[in-house]
């Protein structure tokens, strides 16, 4: 090999020694651990993982990489459970989401389509015990979690994604209801799932009286609003087992539509507004894309009814839209609440000084 | 209640520190030594199993050091982390006996295991 100004060269850069190298990659893995974390222990957490690494290595072990970004993404989690206000925020999200889930399958059971003459008759039935199993199931979690039987609720809440995915499954094999259902119910389980397995440590009530009762409202609301459609839908056979639908949101059941929409958001604001400050706006961080997203699917594609129903499949772009907005929407949420809790320690200093 | 038997890295860990206070890095080669080859802590799992041994007050970090411009922290046990030692030591023992004892019923010929 050859050294100094006569070494080779490797597209016009110096090659990085293998040492420098290795700790460059081994500090990176370290940044999935919290700062914090990073500040106490990420210098002597380095020297181990380097002096376990065989001479020469410019790249971690595989094993060990994996290691140290399960390990890390694991204290993240752990941290961020660990704080009051995130573990209070989970408690109201684990009695929210099973509300909201019991709402849904209650709106099948009235959802006017499985009833009406041109639907397949052996689906409905079947579907309509699924529907009212898991508005029981959903409801009892919600009172699981009110009562503060964290485990329980964690429990049924696991039980209950189960539940949902099987009918996600079925819905894709075109057995149950609509894809677009399903797929929104197993994400809101999951959402569920994972707010109740984050407040098994949470102390107190999560959620007063008032704000029970307005969720459980806009709940109502939301399951019973198919009824209040049917109404103002009228069916016209084409031929014995088939026929078409009227438009739903048209006149007065449009008005009907967003009326009842503008109810549940009221009532979910009072919800909201119950709740103290640093839970409130953690809350808000899940609600208000949820909400975005519901809101899309109820104005903002043409041809589907709020319950889900397609007069047509999803387009790519609106599948996208599905994905995407709640992603981005939570995401942009986090950072904003970042940024304002950041602004709040700023001012508290000043506050006391 | 009784208190949760330890996982085996944790028992490792400690059983180390019982021999003095060490390092990381002699941490992972002195439990590889004591299990035979067998556990080999990656470093991740090694600092989780220290984090919670600490958090439950049997270790404590004892001194630092740094050596060739990297830190070292030497930990130690507590009085409380060798009184859980040796009640896991006797746990085990039990259970060791016990499971001895019975597979001697199972071959009653072959005398002992």
């Amino acid at each position: 090999m050859r050294h100094g100004r006569h070494m080779p060269r490797s597209g016009g850069a110096r090659r990085e020694p293998a040492a420098e190298a290795l700790e460059r990659r081994y500090r990176r893995l370290l940044g999935w651990y919290p700062a914090a974390y990073r500040a106490a222990n990420a210098a002597d957490m380095l020297g181990v993982a380097l002096a376990r690494s065989a001479p020469g290595r410019r790249w971690p072990e595989p094993g060990e990489a994996v290691n140290l970004i399960v390990s890390g993404a694991g204290e993240r989690l752990g941290a961020m459970l660990r704080q009051p206000d995130r573990r209070d925020t989970a408690a109201v999200l684990a009695i929210a989401g099973p509300l909201l889930l019991a709402a849904a399958a209650v709106r099948t059971m009235a959802s006017p389509f499985l009833f009406a003459p041109g639907h397949t008759g052996a689906v409905a039935p079947r579907m309509l015990a699924a529907a009212v199993a898991f508005a029981v199931w959903w409801l009892l979690v919600a009172l699981a979690g009110m009562l503060r039987w964290r485990r329980v609720a964690a429990a049924g809440a696991c039980l209950g994604l189960a539940g949902q995915v099987f009918m996600l499954v079925l819905a894709v094999s075109g057995d149950a209801g609509p894809v677009l259902v399903a797929y929104w119910q197993v994400a809101v389980a999951l959402a569920v799932v994972t707010s109740a397995l984050g407040s098994l440590r949470s102390q107190g009530r999560p959620l007063s009286w008032r704000a029970v009762t307005a969720l459980a409202a806009a709940g109502a609301v939301v399951a019973g609003w198919p009824a209040a459609e049917m109404a103002f839908v009228t069916y016209t056979p084409v031929t014995a087992d088939s026929g078409t639908i009227s438009d739903p949101l048209r006149g007065i059941g449009g008005w009907l539509n967003d009326g009842l929409f503008a109810a549940t958001l009221i009532l979910m604001i009072a919800a909201i507004a119950a709740l103290r400050p640093a839970v409130r706006r953690r809350a808000i961080v899940v609600l208000l894309p949820a909400f975005v997203t519901t809101a899309l699917v109820c104005w903002g594609f043409q041809g589907f009814l709020p319950n889900g129903i397609p007069f047509g499949p999803l387009v790519l772009t609106q599948w996208q839209a599905l994905v995407l907005i709640p992603v981005i929407g939570v995401i942009t949420c986090l950072t904003g609440l970042r940024l304002y809790e950041r602004l709040l320690r700023h001012r508290e200093p000043e506050k006391v000084g | 209640m009784s208190e949760q038997p330890l996982r085996e890295p944790a028992f490792l860990v400690l059983t180390a520190l019982a021999g003095g206070p060490m390092h990381g890095y002699a941490l992972v080669e002195d439990v590889l030594r004591l299990s035979d080859g067998q556990v080999r802590l990656h470093t991740g799992t090694l600092y989780g199993v220290l984090d919670r041994l600490r958090e439950a007050g049997l270790i404590i970090v004892e001194r630092e050091e740094i050596v060739e411009s990297r830190l070292r922290r030497y930990y130690a046990l507590t009085d409380a982390g060798i009184a859980r030692l040796a009640a896991e030591a006797e746990r085990m023992r039990r259970n060791a006996s016990a499971a001895t004892s019975r597979l001697r019923l199972l071959r009653p010929a072959e005398g002992t295991i």
